[in-house]
């Protein structure tokens, strides 16, 4: 039994830690945060893009590190071998390791931004409103120099303005960083914009069932010939046939 | 005379300065507002949505256009409710409850407001109460739900249901728009009409309210 495990950038530390422990080789292919930006059809075809690649008599399954993400996971065909999906609307509910510990911290309060090490090491700037390149640190600088001073400042004063929204940074700790870098940075980015700090311990559970091949009730499964479709129940996602 | 082209320009290229200067310029010639607004103004946001549609324009443009065609409404609408003109229709928009995502809700708004409409922003994370409130005292008649995450989707079908108890279902058009929400999901709930992005949004509204829409 061999794996292949397409994952999202903000998740490699966790799906490396736990791909090393598993006794099943897993070849690990890691793609852009960037994806997540894109929207979700385009996300959806790089996706599948990669799905389409990799070799089917190679592996037993290919396993999907990442969650409905906007939709960008719904529509994806399994073509001659099994796809794995975890049900989750997005990644923080399985770095946290499970939707009721999610649950939980939203309804406690629902102005909560989340960061993990993934989130801090991959997007400084959680913001691609802006169309900035990646590497333009200063973003109110860069849309002053291309809009104007006065456009600039009312620009990123709307980009921005959804910050005042939230009141909370929460730093889920999934034990993958390799020092207190990325909990200093988050603790920095709560402080800057005057919101709570809180740690809260990460689990990476989710990610073990994954890659160990134990897939219950929170992951999908596509058989060869089936695709995924968002529901809006519980379940986030059932399967359909693809239709010939 | 004033070049109407330029009021269409400034709008095109987001500069509300300009905007709101050659809107009081052809307002002292004595051009009607109402001129300005389908003559120009309209059509400069239609070309926007156009190049939006076009990956020619990204969120900043719309946000600046959307802010100078809003300058210049600030000094026609005065003009235009001394004249008795009604808005061109009423509208509660708001991100439903448990969302706080609202750039996109927000630019909506905008466009609206800007496209002659009198837009009631309830914000983020909104109970479904207090769009039943806005269509009772306000009068809105047609009803915006934004969402952008998954999770909080049903939170839309939950807000049609509330407004439906209310018994002011039948009296409103309910659109839904949000990065995650599909055309399948719109009608699965029940809503009117679907705004794949900001620009279609408008179209829907501007549907509703009974006005020509630019094909």
């Amino acid at each position: 039994m061999r794996f292949r495990l397409i994952g999202c950038e903000v998740l490699e530390r966790e799906l490396r830690m736990e791909s090393a422990q598993t006794p099943h080789p897993v070849d690990l292919e890691i793609l852009p945060k960037a994806l997540h930006d894109l929207g979700g059809k385009r996300m959806r075809a790089r996706i599948q893009e990669r799905i389409d690649a990799v070799e089917p008599e190679r592996y037993s399954a290919i396993l999907l590190g990442y969650a409905r993400c906007g939709n960008g996971l719904a529509g994806i065909e399994a073509r001659r071998i099994p796809v794995v999906i975890p049900r989750s609307h997005d990644c923080i509910a399985m770095l946290l390791g499970s939707r009721p510990a999610y649950d939980a911290i939203v309804e406690e309060n629902a102005g909560t931004y989340f960061r993990s090490p993934g989130w801090v090491e991959h997007c400084p700037n959680t913001m691609q409103l802006s169309g900035a390149p990646a590497d333009v640190t200063n973003e109110l600088d860069w849309l002053m120099e291309k809009y104007g001073q006065e456009p600039g400042r009312y620009l990123y004063e709307e980009l921005y303005r959804y910050q005042r929204t939230y009141s909370r940074l929460v730093y889920i700790d999934t034990g993958a960083a390799p020092d207190g870098r990325f909990e200093r940075e988050a603790r920095r980015e709560a402080e800057k914009n005057d919101w709570r700090f809180e740690k809260h311990p990460g689990n990476r559970l989710w990610f073990r069932k994954l890659i160990t091949g134990n897939w219950d009730e929170d992951f999908l499964i596509l058989q060869p010939g089936e695709r995924s479709v968002g529901s809006h129940d519980s379940s986030i996602f059932r399967t359909e046939e693809i239709p010939v | 005379m004033v070049d109407r082209k330029r009021l269409y320009d400034a709008v095109l290229n987001g500069d509300q300065k300009d905007a709101v200067a050659v809107t009081e310029e052809a307002l002292a010639e004595g051009i009607e507002p109402m001129e300005l607004i389908n003559g120009c103004m309209i059509p400069a946001m239609d070309e926007v949505g156009r190049l939006y549609e076009a990956e020619e324009y990204f969120v900043p443009e719309l946000l600046l256009a959307a802010r100078a065609m809003k300058g210049s409404m600030a000094l026609l609408r005065p003009l235009l409710a001394a004249q008795g003109a009604e808005p061109v229709g009423r509208v509660a928009i708001g991100t439903v409850k448990g969302d706080l995502h609202d750039i996109g809700k927000n630019l909506v708004a905008s466009m609206l407001e800007g496209g002659g409409f009198e837009v009631f922003d309830l914000g983020a994370d909104v109970a479904p109460e207090r769009f039943i409130e806005a269509i009772r005292e306000k009068g809105a008649k047609i009803v915006c739900l934004s969402a952008l995450l998954t999770v909080t989707m049903p939170s839309m079908r939950v807000t049609i249901e509330a407004l439906k108890s209310a018994g002011v279902r039948e009296n409103v058009k309910v659109f839904v728009g949000g990065a995650p929400v599909t055309r399948q999901f719109a009608e699965e709930i029940g809503a009117d009409g679907y705004g794949e992005n900001a620009n279609v949004a408008v179209a829907l509204a501007r549907q509703a309210a009974g006005l020509s829409v630019p094909v």
